[in-house]
């Protein structure tokens, strides 16, 4: 056989073998093992923070803020869950992913907690505490990861625990409070000490999870991407970021899947799709306005957030602002703002857009005063120095002393009023005088409870569906005189004019009883008992439609 | 000397193999086809019912049953397939983790003297290039023994034509034993051994000239008692299956094999292993009777309490080429699995120190046996998941094991990526397909090679397959580097073969 050349190449030409990976390793790689007394020093300050969050989110829990339509909705989702075997007390119609609610139902049922409290709204404010003392610990972890000395990761866990802002949107039953831990999670994996590659799956599915509970989450997407790409070595990236992906588009996929298993993907008549779901989010929900104007519903969802914590809210835009000189902070402060600039999109901008604003906020804010003043203290002039101290010990003080006389106010009312109260005697009024066999028009935070005081589930109407779902038009055939109470919130009072048949129930309705005053008012009105001429004549919702027009004419 | 060629399968004998034994990604792949089928919304409407409708109708006692099974399956079947990918990214874990599957780049002297051990049979074709390769590796102290079949005057005659070339590196053993196989030849030349370690080659082997030094280096290093070495193979583009089966090689040797020497239990390849001698000697060598002695003496030695070290490095990676042809790596495959099943039965692995060894012994080595039931368990699972009426957090569940197939599609999809970058080689978007589209015949093809080793098991039927090789890693000089011309490469070398 004739001579071989082997098809490597000649000896002399190897390259020198092994290409370590090592010397310059991005951040987060390989930090040193933290040791028990490093470990005990964390315990001692974390501990007590966590208690200080719980304590402040769990006194008065019920009381402030008064319960509202939207904590109502999940609550009765979680329970329609355990109760039913049902996504949701209505038709689901994919307004938002079940995993929020899936995963209340998960507390309350291991925990029994509908049979533990009157109102079931706080069975789901119990759940809210406990997310939020989770997303405390993670907020603590990430503030490390993120090379913050445990002083500024306590800074950081306070503001959570403390803003006005953050307590009263924290105690509400949103899906956002749920998704957040899971959010701040998949940041603290994400910049892993050890095991990248699970480091970064362990991410992906726990941001999975968090978009699966709330899908606006998914605008942190790419600053996710960015810290793990920044994070993941030459050598591995190949391999770590596409698994990243794969579990992460995983996760979102069951989604889909279970649409899919319930032939509920792609539109078809007389059916709830999730096609349908993300058109109306994305499309057809009504914009709340440009921000700049001030009668849109942006401006006055942005006024909610700034009449309870103006404070911290313009030092964490201006904390964002410097924080992208600093490395380690670069991604959520760039997450930070981009999510700000947001806002001034024409769409819709929901009211708890601000929640996981929130954790950034509390952590920007004392890692940008950090990072600036270690960056004094190493300052080689001794003026500079001096001036960097002195400037940045200004700036601390400045905000804890601005902190604490603005925010003792709101804090205090957070912490001893009752809100509730009238929700509770509207409530009660009804179980006393209302028959069991009436139909109420009421708002979905009280909907449980009325159910199980015996009231028949297609008897309590959610206002919102009065007019929208049509099983509940269909069982109230003569419109709005099918109904015998309307129990008006401020919530509703918000709707009413978009919605006919409510309308015209509240119009031919005459207030019973009101309690509260306010905003936080809530009457109960009963609808006037028709004309049996009328209601004989009245066939259809549109007949009623047209009796009410004319009986509205004086 | 027909009657003995290598096509009397009964007769023939060693063969050379080292040896990605892989999970059954079948399993999981087998079920994401049926997920698929699924995922088509006809098929979808007429096959899963709405979970009311189930309530209203009550379930009976075989509906309850077969879910029962459904959900079993698929949990089982996730759990399989997420160990398999879990290994199979395993050297990626972390950069650390990938630089310590490596050679460390300190410079030492040589410590150790080698006996490299090249038994042969029939491979006349290629022997006397891998002999002359061996006998200019770049280490002082070092003899090559080629291992001839008396009956074999062939391949005797191109051993010993290299022994004359070379006469203080190359010696000639002959092996007069009837019938013959690998561990035979290797016991026989184990005696003639005078070297501190033994490693094993095979005779189409490409090895690289540093190798030697590097071992030594690792052995000094680690302090090991077994060193395995890396094994490539590179003919990706000579037929639709040779690229999965060069991606097996890649994931198995580049990460998969480090975690079972982490966990101290490792299946050896069958060659660039490297074993003390005295060790081996006093493990009484390679068992004969076993049809994968390397995964056996790997899992005799685990068992001793050996330390086994793997390291890999591309450039100095063994390079080899894929069977002939489909039928050689069904035979080839069948051999293997049936060894493991040897192995098992054998039940050394049973004297493993801690229950996660045995625990890991006994799934690895059952493997042959999980990947015929599964054969059998996903048609009936397809077959209730059409039948039956699911509730959808059930169907849900059946797609699980779906994930980690996904995941290990995508890490192929990447690890192609990768090894056309450390070798050197264009991969392009046709590559990338043949990939992707024949992942399910290969795991169909993989499945019947599993149930045809545990059929041969169960009968007694214990003998050698070999596998042929042509000479397609190599580039002969006519076609040096034009890679176009592979096929050709092979039509001669066989031609060559089948002349001798």
């Amino acid at each position: 056989m004739a001579a071989v050349t082997l098809s490597r190449p000649a000896t002399s030409a190897v390259r020198p073998l092994p290409r370590l990976p090592g010397d310059e390793l991005p951040e987060g790689a390989e930090p040193p093992r933290p040791r028990g007394g490093a470990r005990l020093r964390s315990l001692l300050w974390l501990v007590p923070l966590l208690a200080l969050t719980g304590l402040v989110q769990g006194i008065n829990l019920t009381g402030a803020p008064q319960r509202f339509d939207d904590e109502g909705t999940y609550v009765a989702q979680a329970f329609a869950v355990g109760t039913y075997g049902d996504l949701a007390h209505y038709t689901y119609f994919y307004d938002h992913p079940p995993l929020g609610w899936l995963q209340m139902a998960g507390w309350t049922q291991l925990t029994a907690g509908f049979s533990r409290y009157e109102e079931a709204v706080t069975a789901g404010r119990e759940f809210m505490l406990v997310c939020t003392l989770v997303a405390a610990g993670l907020l603590w972890l990430l503030a490390r990861r993120l090379e913050m000395s445990r002083p500024a990761a306590a800074a950081a866990v306070a503001i959570f625990a403390l803003s006005p802002l953050a307590v009263q949107f924290h105690r509400s039953v949103y899906l956002d409070n749920i998704a957040t831990p899971w959010l701040l999670a998949a940041f603290v994996l994400a910049l892993p000490r050890r095991e990248q590659l699970a480091g970064y799956a362990g991410a992906a599915a726990a941001f999975g999870v968090a978009v699966l509970t709330k899908e606006t989450y998914l605008l942190f997407l790419p600053f996710l991407a960015w810290q793990m790409w920044r994070g993941a070595h030459p050598s591995t990236r190949r391999y770590v970021l596409p698994v990243a992906g794969t579990v992460f588009v995983l996760v979102g996929s069951v989604y889909v899947l279970m649409a899919a298993l319930k032939h509920e993907l792609l539109p078809s008549a007389g059916r709830t799709s999730l096609w349908d779901g993300v058109w109306f989010q994305l499309v057809d929900r009504p914009g709340s306005g440009w921000l700049a104007d001030t009668s849109s519903a942006a401006y006055a969802t942005v006024g909610i957030w700034w009449r309870l914590d103006p404070l911290l809210i313009v030092a964490a835009l201006l904390a964002a602002r410097f924080a992208l000189h600093v490395r380690h902070l670069l991604p959520l402060a760039a997450a930070f703002l981009t999510l700000v600039a947001f806002m001034f999109r024409p769409g819709y901008l929901p009211v708890p857009y601000v929640v996981p604003l929130i954790p950034l906020a509390a952590l920007l804010v004392p890692g940008t005063v950090e990072a600036f003043l270690g960056r004094a203290l190493r300052s080689a002039r001794p003026h500079a120095r001096r001036f960097g101290l002195t400037a940045v010990a200004t700036v601390a003080a400045a905000g804890v002393g601005f902190a604490g006389a603005s925010w003792q106010a709101p804090l205090d009312a957070l912490l001893t009023t009752d809100q509730d109260r009238p929700m509770r005697q509207a409530q009660e009024w009804l179980e006393e005088h209302a028959d069991r066999d009436d139909r109420l028009i009421v708002d979905d935070a009280m909907w449980v409870d009325l159910v199980r005081a015996g009231f028949d589930r297609a008897g309590v109407v959610w206002y919102y569906k009065v007019d929208t779902d049509p099983s509940v038009v269909g069982r109230a055939p003569d419109g709005w005189s099918d109904y015998d109470y309307v129990v008006v919130t401020e919530s509703m009072r918000r709707l009413l004019g978009d919605a006919p048949v409510l309308d015209d129930a509240i119009r031919h309705a005459s207030t019973v009883v009101a309690f509260g005053t306010g905003t936080g008012m809530v009457e109960v009105l009963e609808v006037a008992v028709v004309d049996p001429d009328v209601a004989t004549g009245a066939a259809g919702p549109a007949t009623a439609a047209t009796a009410t027009a004319s009986s509205a004419v004086p | 000397m027909s009657v003995n060629d290598s096509r009397s399968h009964e007769r023939a004998d060693r063969a050379r193999r080292s040896a990605p034994r892989r999970a059954p990604r079948l399993l999981t792949c087998l079920l994401g086809t049926a997920g698929l089928v699924l995922l088509s919304p006809s098929v979808a409407r007429a096959a899963v019912e709405p979970a009311a409708r189930v309530s209203e109708s009550g379930l009976d006692a075989w509906a309850v049953a077969g879910l029962t099974f459904l959900v079993l399956v698929s949990l089982f079947l996730t759990a399989v397939a997420v160990t398999t990918v879990a290994w199979m990214l395993h050297a990626w874990r972390s950069p650390q983790s990938l630089a310590a599957t490596g050679f460390s780049g300190r410079h030492r002297l040589p410590e150790r003297t080698f006996s490299l051990l090249v038994p042969a049979r029939h491979e006349e074709g290629v022997l006397g290039d891998t002999l002359d390769a061996l006998a200019a590796l770049q280490h002082p102290r070092y003899e090559v023994i080629a291992i001839v079949g008396h009956d074999d005057p062939g391949t005797d005659a191109v051993a010993r034509a290299a022994a004359a070339r070379h006469p203080s590196r190359v010696r000639v053993v002959v092996d007069d034993s009837v019938p013959k196989n690998k561990p035979k030849a290797l016991n026989r030349a184990l005696q003639e051994c005078r070297g501190d370690v033994v490693g094993v080659f095979d005779a189409e082997d490409d090895v690289h000239p540093q190798l030697l030094r590097l071992i030594d280096n690792r052995f000094t290093e680690t302090g090991a008692d077994v060193v395995q070495g890396g094994v490539q193979l590179m003919n990706m583009r000579t037929s639709w299956w040779s690229l999965r089966n060069c991606m097996e090689y890649y994931f198995w040797f580049r990460s998969r094999l480090h975690f079972h020497a982490q966990a101290r239990f490792i299946p050896l390849g069958g060659n660039t292993v490297f074993i003390r001698t005295a060790l081996i000697r006093d493990a009484g060598g390679w068992d004969a009777e076993c049809l994968a002695e390397d995964c056996e003496i790997g899992v005799r030695l685990s068992t001793n309490g050996a330390r086994v070290v793997v390291a890999y490095d591309p450039e100095v990676a063994t390079r080899e080429e894929t069977p002939g042809s489909l039928k050689s790596l069904y035979k080839q495959r069948t051999r293997w699995n049936q060894g493991f099943l040897q192995v098992l039965r054998k039940g050394e692995w049973r004297r493993l120190p801690t229950f996660r060894q045995r625990l890991m012994a006994r799934y690895l080595l059952t493997m042959p046996f999980l990947q015929a039931a599964t054969g059998v368990m996903i048609p009936i699972s397809v077959l209730l998941m059409l039948t039956a009426k699911v509730p959808t957090p059930i169907a849900l569940l059946t797609f699980l094991p779906l994930a980690p197939t996904v995941v290990s599609l995508v890490v192929e999809v990447a690890g192609l990526g990768d090894f056309g970058r450390v070798y050197g080689m264009r991969i392009r978007m046709r590559d990338y397909a043949r990939l992707l589209l024949g992942s399910f015949p290969y795991q169909v093809f993989l499945a019947a090679a599993a149930i045809r080793s545990v059929v041969r098991e169960l009968r007694g039927d214990g003998s050698w397959e070999k596998t042929e090789h042509s000479n397609v890693h190599r580039s002969l000089p006519v076609v040096a580097q034009l890679r176009p011309q592979l096929q050709t490469a092979n039509a001669v070398s066989l031609g060559e073969r089948e002349a001798v």
